[in-house]
């Protein structure tokens, strides 16, 4: 792709530069200066493991859930209720998974037959256990399902029909289910392990110790330097790389293009989905609700937080639309015909999907060590930017996905006849492949929007004066107890959520077949 | 390559068309991503001090002074390191004016290691000289205290021990949590009773406390004091050590908690209280705004602000003793006397002690 072809795909490279290259590259000199520490910390084995346990656990149980919804949100495509589905399905992501876990543990409160048994039996960190558990997959399951739909959406209604043809049994139907779905399945999977593995604040409110806990416990040692986080950090970071190459592999295979005609989704399935988002989801937040004993003054929490709101909203939009365009820019690379092009734009997506999943301690690290310098930090480390970019190294791997997403389902037919017609301009392939770019774009905007809005582990490393987030706020409140203000700022997170996911189904109505 | 569909034809993509929405946007984001600036007088305040106790204060000081403070806050989790650490790491390139810390130990190894610069305050003058730097690089005001906190439905009040010591006792065993000390107050307090108890009885006496502990059984918590006082209110443990506010919080929100104060002397041996342990305010040395910062400064060691913080839910106890006999249901009994240069000197040696015989992640 020729002359204006540049400006899309250099903009995204100018982003990822901003938000992973030089960040990882800062840190190599802080990390060669840095003398070795020493410093308290527990044991990194033993916390490692417990943090290997916990996410291969809730990984596995997400999965399970997730396969019928995820199911069913596949073949609904074409469906009436795909948008309302979808928006239902993106909601709980929005919300912080300790938010999750904390709306269930309010469920049982101090005079509750639950808490009364385990007070009872001496078995309270048990439940706590418990529910943190329940809170993680209640949280993590629609992450899954959304990895199943994509693959689901590829299988054709005629699979069903020939499998009933051939008077397959119900054995039969699920091995070629699993056959088919086991990508998105293990694609869910892992990202849901790599996302629970990096968790620190759900734990830390059920007072478990994990590794993210101990590396956010060193970071804060006036004695330790880069090197010593680092070189803590690097299982956690060797397991993240192992990961995305699995992510990547997954990705790069089978058949993906969307089904023609999907096969139909079933009454079982859409019941089921019913009864699992109604537990999980709209359960907690009403137990919530009933279980809360403090007054709700909306009038104050806006007075006292409406700046925080403001500044959560004002950020979350700024990086959706820089992300729009790194995902706008990535999809014309991959189409471009140079082969350097392409790959660079591999290495971009890789780089975007390696920071999304590394602890999010060392992403903080190397920010600072990028932005907090003289000369810099007038423009970018002192005000909101710094702010933008953190979002986008956290979850610029939306944007990398669906630009992969977009570029691998223009038919090849399509793609060759805008080459024999000479058409390959960067603005033939835009007109060309318009619904899914803008699909892609606006999709990665609301999502990137969406999920900077909860974001905490790098804001709070390197957030600017007078830039109050509403995360920290909600944070403190569940601290220190106070449930009306988690309540009224978690609402505020849920309507921005919605209104995000409804945005981001929206701008890819398009894109389904009828 | 030939030329493709001329741009004239292409309909409105991204810059092509409509120009002014694209330009309007561009603009917005480009004031965002600056930040706004102004002519406005201001001061950046980096505050670990509770969010919901520091707001009303800071915007009492915006509305008297005129003067806007940007604020940069701590997480509990994270309690007051994470911003002593931001503000070592930004020693070459300061960001911050004040700072407000609600506790002094860090302050200290801050003001050591050159973070802050001097400062005269003549409204800091008539508090007691343990609060005031002898340099004048940092000030105390509105303490805490170190306190036991308890679940009375399963510890009866003759049970509560009257000293540290007493939590070595073995009925207490597995029934006691602490916070992490690597965070918070927790730390501090150890150096304290490192360095009191080196002075009382001798050097082996506080290592002594904490083989009990460990014998004990205690429970360290990632989630700071306010986990030790949620833990002990959810019935995970049934006492902890913590700080006042955490408890007063807790009882504010209707849990089921009380809390003493235990000495580190046993009765009869003056100045052998609990801890109490001050808020503290610096001005960072190079920031932006020296100026402003005085004035902040000057405000935040005022009665006002002592006030508004003893009667917040915080409960601080005021370091000025005609402002704390209005406050006398939060007075500390015979608080302990200690050189706090020297606790914070002895804070790192004594957590690693502390994390060597009481982190039990080995255990099974």
């Amino acid at each position: 792709m020729r002359r204006s072809g540049w400006i899309l795909p250099a903009a995204a490279l100018a982003a990822w530069i901003a938000a992973v290259g030089y960040p990882a590259l800062a840190l190599v000199p802080a990390f060669v200066a840095a003398e070795p520490a020493k410093v308290a910390a527990r044991n990194a084995a033993s916390l490692f493991t417990t943090s290997f346990a916990w996410a291969l656990a809730v990984a596995i149980a997400a999965v399970a859930v997730a396969w019928v919804p995820g199911r069913l949100l596949g073949r609904s495509i074409s469906r009436r209720w795909y948008l309302p589905l979808s928006a239902l399905l993106l909601a709980p992501i929005c919300v912080p998974a300790y938010v999750v876990f904390y709306a269930w543990w309010q469920a049982w409160p101090a005079e509750s037959t639950v808490y009364r048994w385990a007070v009872e039996h001496d078995a309270i960190s048990m439940v706590k256990a418990a529910t943190l558990f329940l809170g993680l997959v209640c949280w993590s399951w629609p992450v899954a399902a959304w990895c199943v739909a994509g693959f689901a959406a590829a299988v054709p209604a005629h699979r069903d029909e020939l499998l009933r043809l051939d008077g397959a049994g119900p054995v039969r139907r699920l091995i070629e289910t699993a056959r088919n779905d086991w990508r998105g399945l293990a694609l869910g999977g892992l990202i849901v392990f790599l996302f629970v593995f990096n968790n620190t604040t759900s734990f830390d409110i059920a007072q478990i110790f994990t590794f993210g806990y101990e590396l956010r416990a060193l970071e804060n040692e006036l004695d330790a330097g880069v090197r010593a986080i680092m070189m803590a950090a690097a299982p956690a970071i060797a397991m993240a790389v192992v990961g995305v190459a699995a992510i990547w592999w997954l990705l790069g295979r089978g058949h993906t293009e969307l089904a023609t005609r999907p096969a139909a989704p079933t009454r079982a399935a859409l019941i089921v989905t019913a009864a699992i988002w109604l537990v999980s989801v709209a359960l907690p937040v009403v137990l919530f609700i009933v279980n809360l004993t403090a007054q709700v003054n909306v009038m104050t929490f806006t007075r006292l937080y409406g700046r925080d709101l403001a500044n959560t909203l004002a950020i979350a939009v700024a990086s959706g639309a820089v992300t729009a365009f790194v995902a706008v820019g990535l999809a014309a690379a991959w189409q471009d015909r140079r082969r350097w092009v392409r790959t660079l734009a591999d290495v971009q997506a890789i780089g975007w999907l390696v920071v999304a999943v590394v602890p999010a301690t060392t992403v903080g690290v190397a920010l600072e060590a990028a932005y907090n310098r003289p000369g810099l930090d007038a423009a970018l480390y002192t005000t909101p930017a710094i702010l933008v970019i953190g979002a986008l190294a956290r979850y610029g791997f939306i944007a990398a996905l669906l630009a992969r997403w977009v570029s691998m389902r223009e038919p090849q037919e399509l793609r060759d006849m805008r080459r024999l017609d000479g058409a390959d301009t960067f603005v033939a392939y835009v007109v060309a492949t318009w619904p899914r770019l803008v699909a892609a774009a606006g999709a990665s905007a609301a999502l990137v929007a969406v999920l900077s809005m909860s974001e905490l582990v790098v804001a709070a490393r390197v957030a600017p004066p007078g830039v109050p987030l509403i995360a920290g706020a909600i944070l403190n409140a569940v601290h220190y107890q106070r449930p009306d203000t988690v309540l009224l700022a978690v609402l505020f997170l849920v309507g921005f959520g919605l209104a995000g996911g409804i945005a981001a189904v929206t701008v890819f109505a398009p894109l389904r077949r009828r | 390559m030939s030329k493709g569909p001329g741009r004239k034809n292409t309909p409105g993509v991204f810059f092509a068309a409509k120009k002014t929405p694209g330009v309007l946007f561009l603009c917005l984001l480009a004031a965002l991503l600056t930040g706004c600036s102004s002519d406005e007088p201001r001061v950046v305040l980096y505050v670990s001090a509770d969010d919901h106790v520091a707001r009303p204060i800071i915007r009492a000081f915006e509305e008297q002074s005129g003067i806007r403070v940007d604020m940069v806050g701590d997480t509990e989790q994270k309690k007051t390191v994470g911003l002593v650490r931001r503000l070592l790491a930004e020693k070459d390139n300061p960001q911050a004016d004040v700072f407000w810390s609600s506790e002094v130990f860090n302050t200290i190894r801050l003001a050591d290691k050159g973070v802050f610069t001097e400062h005269a305050s003549g409204i800091a003058a008539d508090r007691p000289v343990e609060y005031r730097d002898p340099e004048r690089r940092w000030y105390g005001f509105a303490a805490r205290a170190r306190v036991i906190v308890y679940a009375p439905d399963r510890v009866a009040p003759d049970d509560v021990p009257r000293t540290w010591m007493g939590l070595t006792d073995s009925k207490f065993r597995g029934r006691i949590v602490m916070a992490d000390p690597r965070f918070g107050t927790t730390g501090g307090h150890l150096g304290a009773m490192k360095v009191y108890w080196a002075k009382l009885i001798g050097a082996f006496y506080y290592e002594a406390f904490l083989i009990g502990l460990a014998d004990n059984e205690v429970r360290l918590l990632p989630g700071g004091n306010a986990g030790v006082v949620r833990a002990v209110a959810d019935g995970e443990a049934d006492l902890g050590l913590t700080d006042t506010d955490d408890v007063w919080a807790a009882l504010n929100a209707g849990r089921r908690v009380r809390l003493i104060y235990p000495r580190h002397a046993v009765d009869g041996i003056s100045d052998g209280g609990t801890l109490l342990i001050p808020n503290t305010v610096a001005i960072v040395a190079g920031g932006p705004n020296p100026a402003q910062a005085s004035v902040l400064v000057d405000f935040l060691l005022s009665e006002q602000v002592e006030r508004m913080l003893a009667g917040s839910v915080s409960h601080n106890v005021p370091v000025r003793e005609a402002v704390a006999a209005d406050y006398a249901d939060y007075a500390v009994p015979d608080p302990l006397k200690v050189n706090l240069a020297r606790v914070a000197a002895a804070m790192p040696g004594a957590i690693d002690t502390a994390m060597r015989l009481l982190d039990r992640s080995d255990a099974p």
